[in-house]
């Protein structure tokens, strides 16, 4: 017996139920920058290159406070959602 | 995408469905709601969801600001039930609970966050009424502390020290009494010794702070 323990329901907790897509973000900086779930993508550093047009309203298919890093020179695929 | 009970809950605190042990007893309580919008919990903290323009409002006027939110905690309160919310607090006061996050955002955010509101992260703790000792010895300041921790945030009390009092009587102890706990964040109905037959008297007390009166039948009421 654990004081104060959580004994969990059924099944998963749902996220992000909206749209979904994948997209390719290449940070073209000199440092690793991060993303994080609720920032606006249209609206993410410069030095950060991929297909902004059609992002209005989308966010990293994160859990909330969540993020992802990308480090510098590489390119990473993220899933993004416009739950 | 979907996250664990127990991430969740790690993350979070306990969702709708969970069953949570109270303290280290026998007891169960089950969340019955979550106001919540998942995916969207005010998380406050470095890259976190609490940051103007994500889930906090930067332009409500700052007249109508919650000076404090507590996000995230499982309220258990006897005409809302046990649920997840948010809990705002203005002028000392709990004026708002529900879902906490940026109005312009989401309509059914009740309890909304601005730049000036401070985040007081409720994941994994519960939030109650305050409660009521209805029987206190005012025997030292010590006693305060102590009853905060335990969610007292009324007392009913009696006696200025370990004097054999019987109530807050002089003038001169009630006055100190009472100037002495303007400086406490917990309530008091100061209780005063009623064991007279001189309604003057008791007038006079009232008139001078007292909440209530003590009649001891066994040892001062009668002759």
């Amino acid at each position: 017996m654990r004081p104060g323990e959580l004994i969990p329901g059924n099944g998963p907790v749902p996220q992000a139920e909206g749209r979904r897509a994948r997209i390719a973000v290449t940070n073209t900086g000199r440092f690793d920058a991060y993303l994080t779930s609720h920032f606006p993508l249209a609206r993410a550093s410069a030095a950060l290159r991929f297909e902004r047009a059609g992002l209005e309203g989308a966010r990293l298919a994160l859990p909330a406070g969540a993020s992802v890093a990308i480090p510098a020179g590489t390119t990473q695929e993220l899933e993004i959602t416009w739950d | 995408m979907g996250l664990t009970r127990a991430e969740y809950a790690s993350l979070y605190g306990p969702t709708a469905g969970d069953r949570l042990r109270l303290g280290d007893t026998d007891l169960f309580v089950t969340v019955e709601a979550d106001d919540g919008r998942p995916g969207h919990e005010p998380v406050a903290g470095f890259g976190k969801t609490v940051r103007d323009g994500l889930l906090t409002s930067g332009d409500r006027p700052l007249a109508e600001a919650l000076d404090i939110v507590v996000t995230n905690v499982v309220l258990m309160d006897p005409v809302l039930g046990v649920r997840k919310t948010s809990i705002g607090v203005r002028d000392g006061r709990v004026v708002a609970v529900g879902r906490a996050g940026d109005p312009d955002r989401d309509d059914a955010v009740t309890v909304p966050i601005s730049a000036a509101t401070g985040v007081v992260p409720g994941e994994g703790l519960i939030a109650t009424p305050g409660t009521i000792d209805p029987h206190v010895h005012l025997l030292g300041p010590q006693l305060v502390p102590a009853a905060l921790a335990g969610a007292i945030t009324t007392m009913a009390a009696m006696s200025y020290s370990g004097a054999f009092d019987l109530g807050i009587n002089p003038r001169a102890n009630l006055d100190s009494l009472l100037r002495a706990w303007r400086a406490v964040p917990i309530n008091l109905l100061p209780i005063v010794r009623g064991s007279t037959d001189n309604a003057s008297f008791l007038d006079e007390l009232a008139a001078l702070g007292a909440g209530a009166y003590k009649v001891h039948e066994d040892m001062s009421a009668y002759p």
